[in-house]
């Protein structure tokens, strides 16, 4: 099953929902998702075609606004679907997926961690990665170091001076945009 | 009369501490912590083909009972504090070799937000091993440079020589 | 009555195993709330060797990246490198010649086996028997070096590059490899003869923490975990890829050989017989290695068109997936690692309740775990 045999079943379950299929220009399709559809889809993917299997939940900081991948899998038919939900800074919430998933649990305290993405609903959001009183959420593109953690200092040696600063200050292209010159 | 005795005992103290420190070298023991991928080489060298246990060293799981304590692999921000517990957990006299260039320097992942940028700035150092991952045979030659630094321990000579203050 | 079970008084103790532990394989960290020797719950604390590579990944470019794939799982180096090869080489739309793919094959395979014997030798070490663990290493020893002679490490191998391997094989290696295969033939007996009929051994393993086949689909096991459990799913037979196909192999899954499916030693002896599976397919594609190209002819560091691409191998673990976001410039936009351990720490807090402190020693190491993929 394609991209587009299962953006055509979900319109056909779902007739009211904007679902969107969309590309960058090489690589793979994805759907996109509005924010409060998200659990409805994924359980009626889950519990009517066989999508049993999560595999990858993961969130990104496009710098026009925050994203969550789900890539879910069935077993039998052998194939697997990308859908993606985006949000906004000001108010990154999506409902959280760990009652249909069972290792949706960590995937997003990770999401939550380090980027700052809340799951409503989920039993346990707090910290994984990094110390609990850590500040900041580290995968954000405008993320900024703290001089030092609990008195032992951030600094670089000398020979590890960035070539490339690790956090940019101009923020990067749009997803799906074509390169410039290319 | 006095003078004489002191001057000449004095090559006494020195081979008292060559005795004292030539067990203790050959018996290092250290602390089973290893955490990334040099503690696999770590692994490796204790097993067949390097043979650690040939300079008397085995692993032991509890800080109390070792004198060495090799960092292998990075340390997190979020590890650091159990590192410098461990490290007071351990009795004196104790000694660190720091391996491979995470726990050098930060290594490749210096550049991240998350790793420790060098052990030393938590722990002090006594022998540095470069390395990503150091063979057994690079950590072979760090261990028997510790060896050489236990070598040099002056025990008796302290002892000597506080003697030698109090009675004159 | 004084002196009866009913008149003590029970309570539960909160206990802390890890980060520094023998049996923990790696820097983790479980909190047990334990009533005696009952574990009645487990908490997973996870983090302590969290090296930020993601972040790392979007200053990086694409080329100087392989070294840190080899990193997320130090022991299954090769897979990390072929996942994120295989979806640059996606995303640039560039094919990989049959020599090269023969090539990789070949060293994941050989990567394969040598995890499972320090996998299996591991957890033989932490129910207290340290002798097989000498033996896997032994074995390991020989395989180093011909990954010497492949690469030039031992350990951490950036092998791979955008279209094939990094080098061509030294004159004489595929006899040396063959050579070796040879030897490993008697290996297994020997191996079992030590420590998988022995009583006690199975004794400690059989009906311990069975994962049924519908908890392990929920919590996205994968590998030797999700097949001993009973499902039938293999990354390189359901969804080929590079050269799979031309091989014959079976998947190993598991029957609950003196126990039930799923349960502890049901883990393990899928791990002892993947590795006789690894073997054939190394000896098929030495064998059968074609004359050729081992590098496909593209820029070294190349320009990857805008786009987002997710591909996945078959680890040793489990699935490790590589979910690249490209942005049009020489660096990712953002690189998101999918390892399978981090889902097998998720699943502990649902199967571990109701047995003790030493079958959690004994569970753990059979989920194969290492730390650097939980935390990445």
């Amino acid at each position: 099953m394609t991209a587009n045999d299962i953006l055509a079943l979900l319109q056909q379950h779902f007739p009211h929902t904007p679902f969107e299929l969309q590309q960058g220009q090489a690589g793979d399709p994805w759907i996109l998702v509005p924010a409060d559809q998200i659990l409805p889809t994924l359980d009626h993917l889950k519990s009517q075609h066989g999508f049993v299997f999560l595999s990858c939940l993961g969130g990104i900081d496009y710098t026009t606004g925050l994203g969550v991948v789900y890539i879910i899998r069935s077993l039998e038919k052998k194939c697997e679907v990308t859908l993606k939900v985006l949000l906004p800074y000001d108010q990154p919430e999506v409902a959280s997926a760990h009652a249909l998933y069972g290792n949706a649990n960590f995937f997003e305290r990770e999401a939550w961690d380090l980027l700052g993405i809340r799951f409503s609903g989920h039993p346990d959001l707090v910290r994984i990665m990094l110390p609990d009183d850590w500040e900041g959420h580290p995968l954000r593109k405008d993320y900024v170091e703290a001089p030092d953690y609990h008195g032992i200092p951030t600094t670089r040696p000398d020979s590890h001076a960035l070539l490339t600063p690790l956090y940019p200050a101009k923020p990067a292209a749009e997803p799906g945009a074509t390169p410039e010159g290319a | 009369m006095e003078p004489l005795i002191w001057d000449a005992g004095f090559a006494i103290p020195t081979k008292i501490d060559d005795l004292i420190n030539l067990p203790r070298k050959n018996s290092l023991w250290y602390l089973l912590f290893a955490t990334a991928c040099c503690g696999i080489e770590l692994m490796q060298t204790g097993g067949p083909r390097t043979d650690l246990d040939r300079f008397g060293m085995v692993f032991r799981a509890t800080p109390r009972q070792v004198d060495l304590l090799l960092i292998a692999g990075s340390i997190t921000y979020k590890m650091a504090e159990e590192v410098r517990r461990l490290y007071d957990q351990m009795p004196e006299p104790k000694y660190v070799l720091a391996m491979g260039s995470c726990a050098n320097c930060g290594g490749l992942f210096s550049r991240g937000y998350s790793v420790v940028k060098g052990i030393d700035k938590v722990i002090p150092v006594d022998v540095y091993l470069p390395g990503c991952p150091p063979r057994p045979e690079a950590l072979n030659h760090a261990m028997m440079t510790i060896q050489k630094r236990i070598q040099k321990d002056h025990w008796a000579q302290r002892m000597f020589n506080e003697a030698e203050a109090i009675t004159k | 009555m004084k002196g009866t079970a009913e008149s003590l008084q029970h309570d539960t103790t909160i206990v802390n195993m890890g980060p520094q532990h023998p049996s923990t394989h790696g820097v983790l960290n479980l909190t047990l709330t334990l009533r005696g020797e009952l574990i009645e719950a487990a908490r997973p604390k996870v983090g302590f060797l969290h090296r930020a590579i993601e972040k790392i990944a979007e200053s990086t470019q694409y080329v100087g990246f392989i070294p840190y794939t080899d990193r997320v799982d130090y022991l299954s180096a090769m897979f990390g490198n072929q996942g994120y090869c295989m979806a640059v080489e996606k995303l640039l739309g560039i094919e990989v010649p049959r020599r090269a793919e023969y090539m990789r094959v070949v060293a994941c395979e050989l990567n394969r086996i040598i995890n499972h014997l320090i996998a299996c030798g591991t957890f033989a070490m932490d129910l207290g028997a340290f002798t097989p663990f000498l033996h896997g290493m032994r074995e390991r020893e020989m395989v180093n070096d011909m990954m010497e002679k492949i690469c030039g490490a031992r350990l951490n191998y950036n092998y791979m590059r955008f279209g094939g391997v990094s080098r061509d094989w030294v004159p004489g290696l595929d006899k040396e490899i063959l050579a070796f295969l040879d030897r490993f033939e008697t290996f297994l007996p020997e191996f079992n003869r030590l420590i998988t009929g022995n009583e006690i051994f199975v004794k400690r393993l059989v009906h311990v923490v069975p994962i049924s086949a519908a908890q392990a689909i929920k919590y996205g096991l994968g590998g030797p975990n999700l097949r001993a459990s009973g499902v039938d799913f293999d990354l390189r037979r359901d969804y080929p890829y590079s050269v799979y196909p031309e091989f014959k192999f079976k998947v190993i899954t598991g029957v609950g050989y003196r126990g039930e499916t799923g349960d502890t030693f049901s883990r393990y002896m899928v791990r002892l017989d993947e590795m006789v599976e690894s073997a054939k397919i190394v000896r098929q594609a030495v064998e059968g290695i074609p004359e050729g190209e081992y590098l496909a002819k593209v820029a070294r560091n190349p320009v990857v068109p805008a786009g987002e691409v997710y591909t996945h191998v078959e680890s040793t673990r489990g699935e490790m997936g590589f979910y690249l976001i490209s942005d049009g410039t020489d660096k990712p936009f953002r690189c998101k690692i999918r390892t399978s351990s981090f889902c097998a720490m998720a699943a502990i807090p649902e199967v571990i309740p109701g047995f003790m402190v030493a079958d959690l020693t004994a569970f753990f190491g059979s989920l194969d775990v290492v730390a650097p993929e939980v935390d990445r």
